[in-house]
């Protein structure tokens, strides 16, 4: 019966014809009203957000299960090697001792300045994550309800993590730091030189992203510090992203590059705390 | 009627699974993707139409969670469905090397396509680090746990949905 309920009298290449037409209909339509289908869009991920929440416990229940097995395998490995290294490196450390105190100290006196402390947060949990694979965006368990709105800043505990993109009533998208398409206008502290630091999935596989449009006077050099300009139009001053590596000069010799580590660790950012103060705000009063 | 609420919590249920357990249990940031599976299995079982239909539904909440335009996921699934549709005729039970293949090169695809949309705004062009990186590991992923629920979804279709067809 079902069968012949589902007799088609079209041929299978109009439907096919006629449905891609409809697709590209709405690509336009959303490309030229997006503020139009932004409704439908929100209200459908508002309705899958208490889901997702529920699942996310039970996600990371069995990554703690996957990461017991994937240490008893490694740790004897691990083990013999650090051992080595060890000897190695207290030789290394004894010799640094000195240096790094005063290290120390000045990032001691940085940390005040770069105090949080003036902003209010809202905290939030990381519940669901990009899949397709070229992007590094999430979803986090608090929208317009908790009186977030877009381009709002997102910090974790110890640095910068994103922005807002897109806002629900009970959930918010955040585009991580390290995306393709991320871009925050920078100063290198100490050096006070202003810089870009632009997210790059590939460098981040070692670790790091990139800092570009460094004044080649510059005298930048490993493990000074970068934050968020002043100048910036999205991002909050003074946030901390990371610590500069690898400084070289650009190839077309005006601007210097770098490396830059950041902070927050994105492969297992869980907590995050959304800054409810918007940049623009703050250049009104 | 049965069927259609059926594939619905398949849906569903491969969705929400992609979207939190599978997105923690990423490794090194390739997660699977289900919902292919799902449009592959549905498209080699049924046919073409079916297999339009449910890429576009499949493709249409990938859009709305994750995309920036609607549309655009909608249609490489929709296309993946109706062309894996033409294997239907193929058909076999409990085979696995056919479908396999088709989910491995309909993955495959896929890929290649979100990576050239994507381009319109990320100006990356290292296709071969991306090919090396993301595609295959996504591709070799989607293909294990693949196989597992395609083995789950023939087994709902040959018991739970074929004979409720032959009753009627």
């Amino acid at each position: 019966m079902n069968k012949n309920r589902f007799k088609y009298n079209l041929e299978p290449r109009y439907i096919l014809l006629f449905c891609t037409i409809i697709l590209i209909f709405l690509i336009f339509l959303s490309y030229k009203f997006g503020n139009l289908i932004m409704p439908v869009k929100t209200g459908i991920n508002s309705a899958i957000t208490p889901v997702q929440k529920g699942i996310t416990v039970v996600g990371k229940y069995l990554v703690n299960i996957r990461d017991n097995f994937k240490d008893a395998d490694t740790l004897r490995k691990e083990n013999a090697a650090l051992q080595a290294d060890y000897d190695e490196l207290l030789a290394k450390y004894n010799a640094k001792m000195t240096d790094s105190y005063e290290l120390e100290q000045l990032k001691a006196l940085f940390e005040l300045k770069n105090k949080y402390s003036d902003y209010d947060t809202v905290g939030a949990h990381v519940i669901a994550s990009d899949t397709i694979g070229y992007n590094s965006k999430f979803t986090i368990d608090k929208g317009s309800n908790d009186g977030i709105t877009k381009d709002m800043n997102v910090i974790a505990k110890n640095g910068l993590v994103g922005i807002v993109t897109e806002v629900g009533s009970n959930y918010s998208i955040v585009r991580s730091i390290v995306d393709d398409n991320s871009y925050v206008a920078s100063t290198i502290l100490k050096a006070s030189d202003s810089c870009m630091v632009r997210g790059d999935l590939k460098l981040m596989d070692e670790g790091h992203i990139l800092v570009y449009d460094i004044p080649l006077s510059s005298e930048v050099a490993n493990n000074f510090q970068v934050v968020t300009s002043k100048e910036s139009t999205k991002y909050l001053p003074n946030l901390l992203i990371g610590y500069i590596s690898n400084v070289t000069v650009s190839s077309d010799g005006l601007t210097k590059v770098a490396y830059l580590t950041p902070v927050v660790d994105f492969a297992r950012l869980d907590a995050v705390l959304v800054i409810t103060t918007v940049k623009e705000n703050i250049t009104e009063e | 009627m049965l069927f259609f609420v059926v594939y619905l919590v398949e849906l569903i249920i491969c969705f929400l699974l992609q979207n939190t357990i599978f997105a923690k249990l990423n490794i090194g940031g390739i997660v699977p993707d289900l919902l292919i599976v799902l449009v592959v299995s549905i498209a080699y079982e049924r046919g073409k139409v079916s297999g339009l239909f449910m890429g576009i539904i499949a493709g249409l909440l990938l859009d709305i969670t994750q995309g920036t335009l609607l549309g655009v996921y909608a249609l490489c699934y929709m296309f993946i469905g109706y062309l894996v549709g033409f294997l239907a005729k193929y058909y076999v039970k409990n085979d696995t090397v056919l479908p396999l293949c088709m989910l491995s090169l309909s993955e495959f695809t896929f890929m290649i396509y979100s990576y050239i949309t994507g381009m319109l705004t990320h100006r990356r062009f290292e296709i071969f680090y991306y090919i090396k990186r993301i595609m295959l590991p996504k591709v070799l992923y989607t293909a294990i746990v693949g196989i597992i629920l395609y083995k789950i979804f023939d087994y709902v279709f040959l018991r739970v949905i074929t004979p409720s067809n032959e009753d009627e």
